[in-house]
């Protein structure tokens, strides 16, 4: 079986989301075999998550100072920072092997994603709803979405490497706010591929690389390939008609964003947690306080809870699977102790309306103290 | 969660939508059970405004929930006359009451005679579920 492979470097924010979006479609109309496109934008680009308020997320005066360009994307989670460093990885399909579960399609895409960066010696793996990690440190972002036509388009943001302090002030995160052991503390939860294998990698060995996983993994040969005049066609309209407009990139959400804390001595220490909200769903958690446990088993918790339900039995539920993995670093921090502090936090949350509350984007997620701050 | 399908609805066997007519003209729309387990919780929901047309198979929002982002394809043919704000401000209430308070939209349907024939509905909803909750579980999908 042949599979088409794109390779495409330094795309605008408007072009390089509408080639995404116009090819899964394709796909899906079965107008076009699968497609691998691996691919850079210019420096630098700042995308939100499909529904996030972009003036919640983006600094956007220092976005228009620096003239990065700002967009919405066609998928979920936090807002990113793309630019030439960073590997755009989508994957254009309608099923694979009959699965088109889009959590089983999310978890294959993730393990040829593990397997490319494993060539590099690089152990990642995927957590919670988008998460690609190495040893708790994020290495890629990833989101799924689908479409009518039945085709689904899998995208990881590939973090070769990262200028942070760009991405810190690029996010709505009060960066002078932060001293700078908080600065490390933001960076010691992300990693790049160039950290990881403490040298200076080409993204061109990378995506090489990467081309040879998704081959290996899907059991596909690639043929390289670029677009006909109807497909360019078709992605210079929907350009024009969506990712070009302020209509979708500046677009209200009706949903609003919550921000909650509680704190209570437990058996452990004092836990301090916070928690940000959409509606009704946790979009992230952060524990801290005096207590003893592993900090790695910390950053699961966290992870775990990511784009989580909010509700207690829920919670119970994924962190008592949680709980049985890691039963020795965690025994310090009753289970029950950890649900009721995060529950009363989302209570909290539920109780204060906050249009304008600190988001942290796809790649922070800083420890207590940062929020402490942040939050100030 | 209860996997319950009645039979006084109409379903769309591809996206699991449901359809209640309420009158000769006016079908009330919302996502079923196993539709649902498919997604997760929603966390953003968007449906097009009142008076946009809508043709079976194309998109009547877009959503975004705990395992994916992706488009709320229309059953039937119609006009949009009626958005549930209460859903579009809880996305929630569409997990916790599916066939309730959590319906999506209200469409003035063009044929309802015609498009209600590439629906489940009745006698035919236990069997046609019946298969889809082992198809489901056989997957791993639900429990």
């Amino acid at each position: 079986m042949e599979w088409r492979y794109i390779c495409e470097d330094r795309v605008s924010d408007s072009y390089g989301l509408a080639a995404d979006e116009v090819m899964a479609l394709r796909v899906g109309e079965n107008q076009s075999s699968s497609i691998l496109r691996l691919y850079t934008y210019q420096s630098s680009s700042a995308l939100v998550g499909r529904f996030q308020r972009i003036e919640n997320e983006l600094n956007l005066d220092f976005c228009r100072k620096q003239k990065m360009s700002v967009n919405r994307r066609p998928t979920g989670g936090g807002a990113i920072l793309m630019g030439e460093d960073q590997l755009g990885v989508a994957l254009m399909l309608r099923d694979w092997k009959g699965t088109k579960a889009p959590r089983e399609l999310m978890q294959h895409f993730a393990s040829a994603l593990s397997e490319g960066l494993l060539i590099f010696g690089i152990k990642a793996q995927f957590r919670g709803k988008n998460d690609l990690e190495v040893e708790g440190r994020k290495i890629g972002g990833l989101g799924i979405h689908s479409n009518a036509s039945g085709g689904y388009l899998l995208h990881c943001s590939l973090l070769v490497d990262l200028d942070v302090t760009l991405m810190l002030s690029a996010l709505n995160v009060p960066i002078e706010k932060l001293e700078s052991r908080q600065l490390k503390s933001i960076e010691a939860r992300i990693t790049t591929v160039r950290r990881e294998l403490q040298n200076n990698i080409t993204l061109q060995e990378v995506r090489n690389k990467m081309l040879r996983a998704f081959s290996s993994y899907f059991s596909v040969e690639f043929g390289q390939s670029c677009y006909s005049s109807k497909e360019m066609e078709a992605i210079s309209e929907m350009e024009s008609s969506r990712y070009l407009k302020k209509d979708w990139i500046f677009q209200k959400v009706d949903v609003p964003d919550f921000s909650g804390e509680a704190k209570q001595m437990t058996p452990a220490g004092l836990l301090d947690v916070r928690v940000t909200m959409a509606g009704r769903q946790i979009k992230a958690v952060f524990l801290g306080g005096d207590f003893f446990a592993d900090e790695s088993a910390i950053s699961d918790i966290e992870g775990s809870l990511r784009w989580h339900s909010s509700e207690f039995k829920n919670i119970f539920s994924t962190l008592k699977i949680l709980y049985a993995k890691r039963e020795e670093e965690l025994s310090f921090l009753p289970i029950e102790s950890v649900c009721e502090v995060i529950s009363k936090a989302v209570e909290s949350a539920k109780a204060i309306s906050n249009e304008s509350s600190v988001s942290y984007g796809c790649f922070v997620n800083p420890k207590i103290s940062d929020a402490e701050n942040i939050l100030s | 969660m209860s996997y319950e399908f009645p039979e006084n609805l109409f379903f769309d066997k591809k996206h699991h939508v449901w359809c209640l007519p309420e009158s000769e003209l006016l079908v009330r729309i919302g996502i079923d059970p196993l539709g649902l387990a498919s997604l997760g919780d929603l966390a953003y929901l968007s449906l097009n405004q009142n008076g946009s047309k809508v043709s079976r198979g194309q998109p009547i929002g877009m959503l975004e929930a705990a395992k994916m982002t992706g488009e709320l394809i229309s059953p039937v043919d119609g006009e949009i006359v009626e958005r549930n704000q209460h859903v579009l401000n809880d996305p929630f209430q569409v997990n916790s009451e599916p066939y309730g308070a959590g319906w999506l939209v209200v469409l003035e349907c063009e044929n309802w005679s015609e498009d209600s024939k590439k629906l489940v509905t009745g006698r035919k909803v236990e069997a046609w579920s019946k298969d889809e909750l082992k198809r489901y579980r056989d997957h791993g999908w639900i429990e």
